[in-house]
């Protein structure tokens, strides 16, 4: 995929933080995920860093959270890059912009989603309260 | 009756360097022709001094083998005072560095030393290990282990949470190593080895992120550098997944890299089977570390052996499922194991130059489910063609015995070949660098071809095959 104008590393984690929370927002009514954790992603790019953030919430239709998120995010304008919100034990939906991707998993069997971003590899300083991300 | 062990660092290498300096006073006398006392001239006038020389040069062995039989106890006995600072190992960890730098462990370390002495690498050695610890109370095991711990370290059949302990303090004592000599970038690598990292799990039904001891199943400093590390519950896992990476990966790009890359694949692996994986990050033999050297066979044919060993020395169970998972050059090496008698249950190839067979079948190992992802513009495309140019004879002098690494196997028969995320690009040739690092890693997009690789490790539902459309609600 080709670079266009990539934001600063702290621009797209605040991006791709902001499209969680509003994920959740859209998708779980607002629902507290009871575990977030911050990782970091893939990146080998000189000067270059990825991070990825998640939720996991539970969920009373874990299906339906699913493809309402993924409705959500075409509203958004992301770019569904896979939909495979029928299977039958983990409906799934992939989703990307220029800065980050964004994944929905549903697991039915034990009432919840995981909502996971990344960001893409971007320049700049990583921001403070990510320092301590390995 | 209370025994008092001689366990503090400072005496014991005081008393090694006491040793050094009796040994050195002793070297004239044993020397032979330049001994002003027991030379050869001398014993040949006076035989009856013989007697004396033998005992002297036994002596002097003993001198030697006991200073750095005592060094090696202070280097541990350092890491048990370093211990009582860190927050995260066990604390039988540091009781159990004392009884090794105590000397308490020695006898059963000598056993453990006779065993494997008198057998080759293999599965008869490793329940022969397994078996030896298993009749160890279990701070007597801990201690063997630390006492012992670069035979322990690597070695198959040693418990899991031995090996991780036994690595641990490799590292500390390579870093200790590198203190000493100033050697500022490897105290900061080690260091970095050292530092826990955050690993997803579940419990009673819900993901926690745990704070835990790294835990490696293999370290060493040497050349390249040598390491494998476990995300996950090993001993509990019902799949278990083993990560191998490309040309140009070494020690030092380790914890950014391959470490960061399985940790990644852990997370999404871990959730889809309900928290029953274990990933492990595998650099267990030299990589080619420029592009010509990855053209060559010969990295791979020594590395397949060593992985099937180590993945051999793991003892999984029958209904584990076990996933082999090769980043390019790492695939030639995962091919080359499978071709040296590794059966994992899967075999995913990403980004390959080759498996280093031109047909499936060549693999001889034909219950293994094959899968394979390349964007259609990487540019290890034109590796295979390359290497079949060789094989055809093509390419004249260039051609050689020791170069080219088979078939794509994205290409053989009876692979499943997974979507990248790039399946409708309208190109579908190219030669794009950035594009063979992005299953794992290079820009950041690599979400599609990690939770696919997942699906396979996890078992749970099949992943995305190449081609087949965004919109797929009909999964079977």
């Amino acid at each position: 995929m080709v670079d266009k104008k990539l934001p600063s590393l702290a621009d797209g984690l605040r991006m791709m933080l902001g499209a969680l929370d509003e994920t959740v927002a859209a998708g779980l009514d607002g629902a507290e995920p009871y575990l977030k954790t911050r990782r970091p992603w893939q990146c080998d790019q000189a000067q270059k860093r990825s991070f990825s953030s998640s939720y996991d919430v539970k969920a009373r239709d874990p299906r339906s959270v699913v493809k309402a998120v993924g409705a959500h995010w075409r509203s958004r304008g992301y770019r569904i890059q896979e939909e495979n919100s029928g299977a039958p034990k983990h409906p799934e939906i992939y989703a990307d912009t220029d800065a980050f991707e964004l994944g929905i998993v549903g697991f039915p069997e034990r009432g919840e989603v995981w909502i996971h971003g990344n960001t893409v590899c971007l320049a700049g300083e990583v921001p403070e309260d990510w320092r301590d991300v390995r | 009756m209370t025994k008092l062990w001689l366990a503090d660092a400072p005496s014991l290498r005081a008393l090694a360097a006491r040793l050094d300096d009796v040994s050195g006073r002793l070297a004239p006398r044993v020397g032979g022709a330049l001994s002003p006392v027991f030379g050869a001239d001398q014993i040949a006038r006076h035989p009856e001094l013989a007697h004396y020389a033998e005992r002297l040069r036994a002596l002097r062995r003993w001198c030697e083998e006991t200073s750095a039989d005592l060094r090696r106890r202070a280097a541990i006995a350092e890491q048990a005072d370093a211990l009582a600072l860190d927050p995260v190992e066990p604390p039988a960890v540091r009781s159990a560095l004392v009884a090794a730098a105590s000397g308490a462990a020695d006898a059963a370390l000598s056993e453990l030393r006779l065993l494997v002495g008198a057998r080759g690498p293999g599965p008869g050695r490793d329940e022969a290990v397994a078996a030896f610890f298993a009749t160890l109370a279990p701070d007597t095991a801990l201690a063997v282990a630390l006492a012992g711990a670069a035979l322990t370290g690597p070695l198959g059949g040693v418990p899991y949470e031995l090996r991780y302990a036994a690595n641990r303090l490799l590292i500390r004592q390579a870093r200790a190593e590198a203190e000493a000599l100033w050697l500022t970038d490897r105290v900061a690598l080690f260091s970095r080895l050292l530092q826990p990292r955050e690993v997803s799990a579940m419990r009673d039904g819900r993901v926690v992120s745990l704070r835990v001891p790294r835990q490696f199943l293999l370290f060493d400093p040497n050349g390249q550098g040598r390491v494998a590390e476990v995300f996950g519950d090993l001993a509990s896992a019902v799949s278990v997944a083993v990560t191998v990476p490309g040309t140009g990966n070494n020690l030092a790009t380790y914890t950014d890299g391959p470490g960061a890359n399985a940790l990644a694949l852990h997370d999404f692996a871990e959730r889809f089977s309900g928290g029953r994986t274990a990933t492990i990050a595998w650099m267990g033999c030299d990589l080619p570390q420029t592009l010509p050297q990855a053209a060559w066979t010969s990295y791979a044919e020594a590395g397949g052996p060593l992985l099937r060993d180590f993945v051999t020395g793991l003892r999984l169970g029958d209904d584990v499922r076990t996933t082999l998972v090769g980043h390019s050059y790492g695939s030639t090496v995962t091919g080359h194991a499978v071709t040296a008698g590794l059966r994992p249950g899967n075999l995913v190839a990403v980004a390959s130059p080759g498996w280093g067979v031109y047909s499936a079948a060549a693999l001889h190992a034909p219950g293994i489910r094959l899968y394979a992802l390349r964007h259609p513009h990487d540019v290890i495309g034109i590796a295979p063609v390359v290497s079949l140019l060789s094989k055809a004879g093509l390419l004249g002098l260039l051609a050689t015995a020791w170069t080219g690494h088979g078939q794509d196997p994205i290409l053989l028969d009876g692979v499943t070949r997974l979507a990248t995320g790039t399946d409708r690009d309208l190109v579908q040739l190219g030669l794009d660098i950035d594009a063979h690092g992005d299953y794992f890693t290079t820009t950041g997009r690599s979400k599609l071809a990690t939770k696919n690789i997942a699906h396979v490790i996890a078992g749970d539902q099949r992943p995305m095959p190449f081609g087949v459309g965004r919109d797929r609600t009909d999964e079977t």
